[in-house]
């Protein structure tokens, strides 16, 4: 794609987002914060209600219980016709101000959807996917784990910030949404445990074979168990893991961590691991942080590459070369991006590295042009960036007017202490005056 | 209530405080309907979405801390709703045309046909992406929020947020910039800039 249509593009996606009339009507949205209103209203006055309701019916237990001849239509009787007495008040107003510390932490909740049905999930329970469909729980935080034909997995804890599920055999596939820095799911398959904060992929587990597969589709999971230290996978990354056999039968746990390997063979509890054949791809080594390897790759026609990319493409051009510390390289491509596709970031980058490189004037020119064509915070980076160039250039008036113009346009800003401290101190003598 | 810092208007909410739990709607409603109506297609689902927001914003707020971004999390919580919906859209026995005021995307008033065609070739490239990816264009392009803003939503950094998102873009302009009605809308605009 010409850097000129993506521009065109670019814009033309703008402005369709801005054709979008994306306000509801002023009625929905009233209705909607009455709604809102009422349900916080409605907690206070049903939660305790509800209570009063259990209460009696722990009253209508206990009486049927005491009359062991009673049958049950009299005690069904007798549950309408107990009267309240000062204790059972006082019982229901301790729960009521008790609700009052309402809302606790949202547990989580699940239920089980496949094509004839759909129930509530409780922990502790098993379940099997039947042959040739598939099976889903959902769970009331958005997380999906899906049973492919035939799998089983065991539901073994469920809290508020996620979920432990076993995988018994088969294969799952789950969708975990990342809910806050709380979030935490277990995945166990056999001896091995995958944890997950947020990410989509399918874990497979063969308790005759002792292997787990996992395949990520997104994100980042750790995974641990039968003597392998917690590491981290990323998509898109397969991994196969396998205990020696013996380690199966139902006792794996234990003797996963055996440290003693017996002679002549695979030592207990330690995996055999098979990753992809496939040679790396650029992606793939980006998502492991192989920096070096994925300069390696992109190395041999860099300039090409850098003449034929968008500029989104110089910009992790840019990345690359710079986390492989080929500085000039990197600078080639960040100006490819930054003239090419007027991206604040690029600029922004290309001044880091030209400060870095000690080239402070083209460090200046660059952090403005990252002002100028930024937004948010990026304009504030870009600003400090100035700063630092300008001192970098030994031009004191030139970094006290822009410490100046980033104070007032950010007096809150995040950089405000490093631009007091990079500040020659006569500016702060002189602002004090001014201010 | 107006004068109340975010995380004070959350306990005030948590006390059950009717006025500052319309004080804590009326504050958050704009970034939930940024969120939710920008990058769900069918305005159809926004009531529900708006309204499964603040419900949902409701049942965890004893999960917030005094320290936690309460914006942040807000427009976290409308995020995985408008995913969710969107998510629902895709199955197969979703269908739209039976929906209740079932006109897909709502566009200005006023607008052109070729604008109409190209909201709808933006929401389709994002239905072939992945859903984090789709996820990152639609706030990014279409709820507008800034790097600083995503990257508190997805609980990441601002690097990786940036990292993610250059992906994100270069796989859904490779598409786009294939799109045939994007293109026509490209060309509209430009001739309606020559027009006098």
């Amino acid at each position: 794609m010409s850097a000129k249509k993506d521009v065109q593009i670019r814009a033309a996606v703008v402005a369709a987002a801005d054709q979008i009339d994306a306000q509801m009507s002023d009625l929905s949205r009233a209705r909607a914060r009455r709604a809102f209103a009422a349900m916080v209203n409605a907690e206070g006055t049903v939660v305790p209600s509800l209570l009063r309701q259990r209460a009696a019916s722990k009253r209508a237990v206990w009486a049927v219980a005491s009359s062991a001849l009673a049958v049950a239509a009299a005690a069904l009787l007798a549950l309408k016709n107990i009267p309240r007495t000062a204790s059972d008040e006082h019982t229901a107003l301790a729960a009521e101000r008790s609700s009052t510390v309402i809302p606790t932490p949202l547990q989580l909740t699940a239920e089980r959807v496949d094509a004839r049905t759909r129930r509530h999930v409780a922990t502790g329970e098993s379940m099997q996917a039947e042959h040739m469909s598939s099976t889903h729980i959902r769970f009331s935080d958005g997380t999906d784990v899906a049973l492919v034909g035939g799998a089983t997995l065991h539901v073994a804890r469920m809290a508020p910030e996620g979920a432990e599920i076993h995988v018994e055999q088969g294969t799952v596939t789950a969708a975990v949404v990342h809910q806050n820095a709380r979030t935490a799911w277990d995945f166990v398959a056999g001896p091995f445990r995958v944890h997950v904060v947020g990410t989509t992929f399918d874990l497979g587990w063969e308790p005759k074979a002792g292997r787990m597969q996992l395949a990520m589709h997104e994100g980042i999971v750790t995974v641990e168990g039968c003597g392998v230290a917690a590491r981290e996978v990323r998509a898109p990354h397969d991994l196969e893991l396998a205990c020696a056999e013996k380690e199966t039968n139902g006792e794996f746990g234990a003797a996963a961590l055996a440290k003693t390997p017996p002679a002549n063979r695979t030592p207990r509890g330690t995996p055999a691991t098979r990753e992809s054949d496939a040679p790396p791809t650029l992606d793939s080594l980006l998502n492991n942080g192989d920096w070096d390897a994925a300069y390696a790759l992109v190395a041999p026609d860099f300039d090409t590459r850098i003449l034929q990319a968008t500029p989104e493409q110089s910009l992790r051009l840019g990345d690359i070369a710079r986390m492989a510390k080929h500085g000039a390289e990197a600078e080639r491509a960040y100006l490819a991006a930054a003239e090419r596709g007027h991206l604040a970031l690029a600029w922004l980058e290309l001044a880091k590295l030209q400060l870095l490189r000690g080239h402070a004037n083209a460090a200046r020119a660059s952090a403005d042009a990252a002002a100028r064509s930024g937004t948010g915070s990026l304009v504030e980076d870009a600003h400090m960036l100035g700063v630092e160039a300008a001192l970098s250039a030994r031009d004191e008036d030139d970094a006290r007017r822009r410490s100046r113009a980033y104070l007032l346009e950010f007096p809150e800003g995040s950089h405000v202490q490093e631009v007091a401290k990079l500040t020659p101190p006569a500016l702060h003598a002189s602002d004090a005056g001014a201010h | 209530m107006a004068a109340l810092g975010d995380w004070e208007l959350v306990q005030r909410v948590r006390d059950e405080d009717p006025r500052a739990a319309e004080a804590f709607f009326d504050r958050f409603v704009g970034d939930v309907e940024r969120v939710v109506c920008k990058t769900l297609p069918y305005p159809s689902s926004w009531d529900d979405a708006v309204s499964e927001t603040f419900a949902r914003a409701w049942s965890k707020l004893g999960t917030l801390l005094p320290n936690d971004k309460v914006r942040a999390w807000m427009l976290g919580v409308a995020a995985n709703v408008a995913r969710e919906q969107r998510r629902a859209a895709r199955r197969p026995h979703w269908q739209p045309e039976l929906d209740e005021g079932a006109a897909p995307v709502s566009i200005a008033p006023g607008a052109s046909v070729e604008a109409r065609e190209a909201v709808h070739a933006v929401f389709e490239i994002c239905a072939r992406m992945s859903e984090s990816d789709a996820d990152l264009v639609l706030l990014r392009w279409l709820s507008t929020l800034e790097l600083t803003e995503l990257a508190e939503l997805r609980g990441v950094s601002l690097a990786t947020l940036k990292r993610h998102l250059v992906r994100a873009e270069h796989i859904f302009f490779e598409m786009a910039a294939a799109d045939a009605r994007l293109e026509a809308w490209s060309n509209a605009m430009t001739q309606r800039k020559e027009t006098p």
